[in-house]
């Protein structure tokens, strides 16, 4: 490591709180584009549940859907 | 030249079953590559020589202006797919790269303003690299707000690519900036032509920080693209498989069998 010891970390010759106020807020930017598609993801499921809630049954989703693009397996990440 | 294979490739279906294989893959290199590249360049690169640690400011700041720029290239390229081939998934991707271009130019922008004192003595000057700067922070909010306007409709479409495609202007604005009038912004520190001034030291650090902000920006992308399909077609039969059938297999309760 370049600097000897936490404080100088810290205080970087007196550029310290330029430096590490630049990365904070840049790890506010990368949380936010992380979190905000993750809870939109979140949000439109839910929704997508209570909409076949109210219309219980309106389908058989047991069937196969017989399309040539669902071949894959079905990968829920989130 | 096989347009089924076109067409697949921009089905939301399709994108949606790849994307969902290639993310946990991604989102490691993208943790791997951020560590390393903004670990080295904070902890181990060593100062500069004129500007001393304030410099370190710079594996934010290049990668989020690069990233910014870039962003919004992607975004007229959809914009043209979406005008030309009325591809749904073009659209998708203009409409939800606009606020991740938008957040990393604002933070362009900042860390810009943050390293700007220490070095010029002021936050802001109306420099021809800042201004261009704020400009396309201008076209990005202008995309994100004529969208909310006119939400889920072809015209927003339609006017979201319109606007893009007008903002490129700006593009080579923004890259000759610093060549064209006298910039207190310092020249490009990365060319493809020329050998890089940089240091190793502080030239792979800032190269692997560029590459880091790349995948996030891909991580996301897809994060946002996944989401806003299954905003969009959530009343086809293909999301509520994908939804309801796993979801039932989970909670198997009087009100789902």
């Amino acid at each position: 490591m370049y600097f000897d010891n936490f404080y100088s970390l810290i205080h970087m010759d007196g550029h310290g709180l330029y430096v590490w106020a630049a990365y904070g807020i840049g790890l506010l930017v990368i949380l936010y584009n992380i979190v905000a598609p993750i809870m939109k993801y979140r949000k439109v499921i839910s929704a997508i549940h209570r909409h076949h809630l109210r219309n219980n049954n309106a389908t058989n989703y047991n069937e196969p859907a017989g399309n040539e693009y669902t071949t894959r397996k079905n990968r829920h990440w989130l | 030249m096989n347009w089924t294979f076109f067409h697949k490739q921009g089905s939301p279906k399709w994108f949606y079953d790849i994307s969902g294989q290639w993310l946990p893959w991604l989102s490691v290199l993208t943790a791997l590559t951020m560590a390393v590249g903004l670990g080295w360049g904070v902890l181990f690169a060593p100062p500069d020589y004129l500007q001393g640690n304030s410099y370190r400011i710079i594996f934010l700041h290049a990668p989020a202006a690069f990233l910014a720029s870039a962003i919004y290239a992607l975004m007229a390229f959809a914009g043209t797919v979406s005008l030309i081939w009325k591809i749904k998934l073009a659209d998708i991707v203009l409409q939800c790269s606009a606020p991740v271009g938008a957040s990393f130019c604002f933070l362009a922008l900042v860390t810009g303003a943050i390293w700007g004192k220490p070095t010029w003595g002021a936050w802001w000057v109306w420099d021809a690299r800042l201004t261009s700067m704020l400009i396309l922070l201008f076209l990005y909010i202008g995309v994100i707000a004529l969208r909310t306007a006119i939400p889920g409709s072809m015209a927003a479409a339609k006017g979201c690519a319109i606007l893009t495609l007008v903002g490129v202007v700006n593009l080579p604005v923004i890259k000759f900036s610093v060549e064209w009038w006298n910039t207190l912004h310092q020249g490009a520190t990365l060319t493809l032509t020329q050998k890089p001034g940089m240091a190793p030291e502080m030239l792979w650090p800032l190269l692997l920080s560029i590459a880091a902000f790349y995948l996030l920006f891909t991580v996301v992308l897809i994060l946002r693209i996944r989401a806003e399909i299954f905003s969009r077609e959530r009343r086809t039969r293909w999301v509520r498989e994908r939804v309801v059938k796993p979801w039932r297999n989970r909670h198997p309760c009087e009100q789902c069998s």
